[in-house]
């Protein structure tokens, strides 16, 4: 009595090519006996001179890759949410024990632009001898000025509100 | 050498894994049990669907079932089981492609040619006029098929080494022994 594993141990054999004409009379025996091994054989003798091994290694290689244990939308979902919150987290502990000292550096920077600079010398054709002679003054202008005191101030710097650093115009 | 994924033998391991399945929901040991009837499965899909690349496809498809109803119904024996399920989705591919036929198993096509089936209750006067007529019957057949057949039936060598021997591949020597065997068949019953 033939068991249903050597019927497909000889299936086996058939499909690799390795058995004989023995072997392949007890596959067709065994056969007799299983319907599923029956209609399977009928299938690959239906398509006898396709690769049935490298369709069947391509499978193999399918089924493993379904298989294999992969992270769910679940999971993926919260993982990201973690690393979120740990980003944000990291984020706000580096800003309040800021570990550089820069907190006001923008205060810092901006502070020797309120003191009058001196500035390059630059020659305007239109300047008379006085003119030439007179120390050339800067000043810091706001967009609050008024446009009367713009002609007052020949060399200013613009600033937008308080921060006069912004925009310079000579 | 085929990549197999790793499985345990034994009588009763089918139940165990799919136990096992059922207790822990793990793809892997189910994607075990099922590696083990992939062969039958393939088999069976391209004996409906008559594609390779459809009977792949169903393959997987079976297994996307299997991952739901092995959990949802007792199985007292799987292989039987899985037989009825792959069949099933076969047919149903069928009925949705509107090519469902009457399928017809003949086992006379399974049972392969050989001197041992021939009228085995005959006398062997008989039997020697039928293996003489055999004989005549396979100078009739094609090169191809005639030169596979003897050297299959007569040298009882593997389809392996025919194919190493006579530098063809595998597919084509069994096609050849099997399209010759139908032939030999014929020219018997004619």
């Amino acid at each position: 009595m033939k068991t249903p594993k050597e019927g497909n141990d000889l299936l086996r054999r058939w499909l690799e090519g390795s058995a004989n004409r023995f072997e392949e009379n007890r596959l067709d025996e065994a056969a007799s006996r299983d319907p599923f091994l029956a209609e399977a054989l009928e299938g690959y003798r239906s398509l006898a001179s396709k690769d049935h091994e490298e369709t069947l290694h391509v499978l193999n290689k399918r089924l493993g890759r379904r298989s294999r244990p992969s992270i769910s939308w679940s999971t993926g979902w919260r993982v990201a949410a973690a690393l979120a919150v740990l980003v944000v987290v990291a984020w706000a502990v580096w800003r309040v024990s800021d570990p550089f000292g820069q907190s006001d550096s923008l205060a810092q920077d901006t502070a020797p632009l309120t003191k009058t600079q001196p500035a390059p010398q630059r020659q305007l054709p239109s300047s008379s001898p006085e003119e030439k002679k007179r120390p050339t003054r800067y000043c810091i202008q706001s967009e609050k000025s008024q446009a009367g005191e713009t002609g007052a101030c020949p060399h200013s710097i613009r600033g937008s509100g308080e921060n006069p650093r912004l925009a310079l115009r000579v | 050498m085929r990549f197999r994924l790793p499985q345990k033998s034994g009588p009763e391991r089918d139940a165990e894994l799919l136990e096992q399945y059922r207790t822990e929901k793990d793809l892997r040991v189910l994607g075990r049990l099922y590696a083990r009837y992939m062969d039958l499965v393939y088999g069976l899909c391209l004996k409906y669907l008559k594609n390779e690349e459809k009977a792949s496809d169903a393959v997987m498809e079976i297994f996307e079932v299997l991952v739901q109803k092995a959990l949802q119904h007792e199985i007292r024996e799987f292989k039987p089981w899985l037989y009825v399920l792959a069949k099933n989705h076969c047919l149903m591919l069928l009925r949705k492609s509107g090519k469902l036929q009457e399928q017809t198993f003949d086992p006379a096509v399974m049972y392969s040619l050989s001197p041992e089936h021939l009228s085995e209750d005959s006398d062997a006067e008989t039997r020697e006029a039928q293996l003489k007529r055999l004989e005549a019957c396979i100078e009739r057949l094609p090169d191809e098929q005639r030169h596979c057949i003897r050297l299959f039936y007569l040298e009882n060598l593997s389809y392996k080494t025919i194919a190493g021997q006579e530098k063809l591949d595998l597919g084509s020597v069994r096609s050849y022994i099997q399209n010759g065997r139908r032939n030999l068949r014929n020219c018997m019953e004619s």
